[in-house]
């Protein structure tokens, strides 16, 4: 039995994870999601902002992490736009372009958030880090418009929008480089701007040093992260808190399948050995 | 009730399925399915990030600042070209120009800031008291960071043998940490790789829920 499973084919296990991901997807378990630490504290960071700060928000992320990075990014916009604060959303990402654009404008029509006095979005623009000096100097020195070609220095929101200084919090949302390193070095390293930041899993581990020596306040890793941050944002029926159900059963599947490999493993180990002492006695 | 889907809504979404299909083809075996879905998407990410390059860079910072009369944006178009002159082999070396500009300059840049942020404060970050912290839990986590970064550093040293004696033992615990650190970036890897699969079904969910509503269902 053991030996069979030890040499099934892959696919078979390919079918079974798809199954185990697919079924919570169509027959929801109802499992709770729990907020921890870290998405409380960025909540309750955003909870703190006075009605009318302004807030940075960077995409910097693309259509292949859209599933871990989006349902963040849309639950704290909503929580901003509740909280009555103006965002000023940038990408540093050629590929989070689009992105950006619906992310912000669903969450602004939901909010009802008026475009140009409540949020604007800048687009993408080149040159990572070199592009977040610049904007230390002026921002208008950088983007000269609008995503949509519209003129900046026209819209109420960037009235007093000069530099770094003009913002109470930048957020990041990141999957690598540019990313949150490039916000802690420059953004924080150099213009001292309180720094929150929503990475994928892969990047969380890099970015949690950041906010164990403070240069980051908050992090939101992953689908969980965002599953949390709904939950705490009061979000109904949100896309990672759909998916996290998802994700628990694959866990257990994954962890099952690590104890049933070990368990395979040592039992060969076993029997090897008991087949050689054998051998050596005979 | 939401506003049914266009019909081009529809036909980009289906394709996206019908790719992605394709993509997943590859766990059963390479076939011409994945590898036509594969070349689509590398030449669709070719044009994409050529138009975005075009639109939100070229144009506003390039052509509309020379148009605006300011010919300090010249000399970055010329470094520009410079850089593609890589293409003609008689000309290859002008690209080491603009070239060695962007390292000189992000170098200059960069020197003071990386090590303030990701030097020094991770230094800062690690020398943590062992007593009087309140609490014996913060105690104890600050002395598995004080342990952790300490032995850790210990085997990365190789100019002595990591034999039996207590500098071998500390490297060899450097390596349990290590080994723990590398699990649970494992671990958050596994979480991502996963989120991306649950992340296409529910694009099909969506899918599917368009097309029926855009066929007049509930």
């Amino acid at each position: 039995m053991l030996q069979k499973l030890a040499e099934l084919d892959k696919r078979w296990i390919f079918l079974a994870l798809a199954v185990v991901v697919i079924l919570p997807l169509v027959f929801p378990l109802g499992l709770p999601v729990e907020p921890g630490q870290m998405s409380r504290k960025f909540y309750e960071r955003i909870e703190a902002l006075p009605e009318g700060s302004k807030v940075c928000m960077s995409f910097d992320y693309g259509p292949g992490t859209e599933i871990e990075c989006q349902p963040m990014a849309s639950a704290v916009l909503k929580h901003l736009f509740r909280r009555r604060c103006r965002v000023v959303c940038i990408t540093l990402l050629p590929d989070g372009s689009m992105l950006a654009r619906r992310t912000l404008e669903q969450a602004a029509a939901e909010c009802k958030a008026v475009y140009g006095e409540d949020c604007v979005y800048l687009g993408y623009k080149n040159g990572g880090e070199a592009v977040l000096r610049n904007m230390g100097e002026n921002i208008l020195n950088v983007f000269s418009t609008d995503f949509y070609g519209k003129d900046l220095s026209s819209m109420p929101i960037m009235k007093d929008t000069v530099n770094w200084d003009s913002f109470a919090l930048v957020i990041d949302w990141s999957v690598g480089r540019p990313g949150v390193a490039d916000y802690v070095r420059i953004v924080g390293g150099q213009y001292h701007r309180p720094i929150l930041a929503g990475t994928t899993a892969v990047t969380a581990p890099e970015a949690y040093p950041f906010v164990n020596a403070g240069q980051v306040e908050a992090l939101l890793g992953g689908l969980r992260g965002g599953g949390e941050y709904e939950v705490l944002a009061g979000i109904k029926g949100g896309r990672a808190c759909r998916g996290l159900e998802a994700q628990s059963t694959a866990h257990f599947f994954v962890a099952f399948l690590i104890i049933l490999a070990n368990v395979i493993y040592f039992a060969d180990k076993r029997k090897k050995i008991g087949r050689g002492s054998g051998e050596r006695r005979r | 009730m939401e506003n049914a889907p266009a019909f081009s809504d529809m036909i980009g979404m289906w394709t996206g399925v019908c790719l992605s299909m394709c993509i997943f083809s590859f766990l059963y075996k390479d076939n011409p399915f994945y590898k036509l879905a594969e070349h689509i998407f590398v030449g669709v990410s070719a044009g994409y990030w050529m138009c975005i390059g075009y639109w939100q860079v070229i144009y506003p910072d390039l052509i509309q600042r020379l148009q605006g009369g300011d010919w300090r944006y010249l000399i970055a178009a010329v470094l520009g070209i410079m850089l593609l002159m890589r293409i003609f082999p008689k000309c290859a070396w002008m690209e080491r120009w603009p070239l060695a500009f962007m390292v000189g300059i992000f170098a200059g840049y960069n020197i003071v800031y990386t090590m303030q942020a990701q030097i020094l404060k991770q230094i800062e970050a690690t020398v943590l008291p062992l007593w009087g912290t309140g609490s014996w839990q913060t105690a104890c986590i600050n002395l598995i960071v004080l342990a952790g970064v300490l032995t850790g550093l210990m085997y990365f040293y190789f100019s002595r043998e990591h034999d039996n004696s207590l500098w071998g033992k500390s490297a060899r615990l450097g390596v349990w940490i290590l080994m723990i650190s590398f699990g649970a970036a494992f671990g958050y890897t596994v979480m991502a790789r996963m989120s991306l699969f649950i992340g296409r079904v529910m694009f099909f969910q969506d899918v599917w829920r368009a097309t029926v509503q855009f066929f007049g269902g509930s």
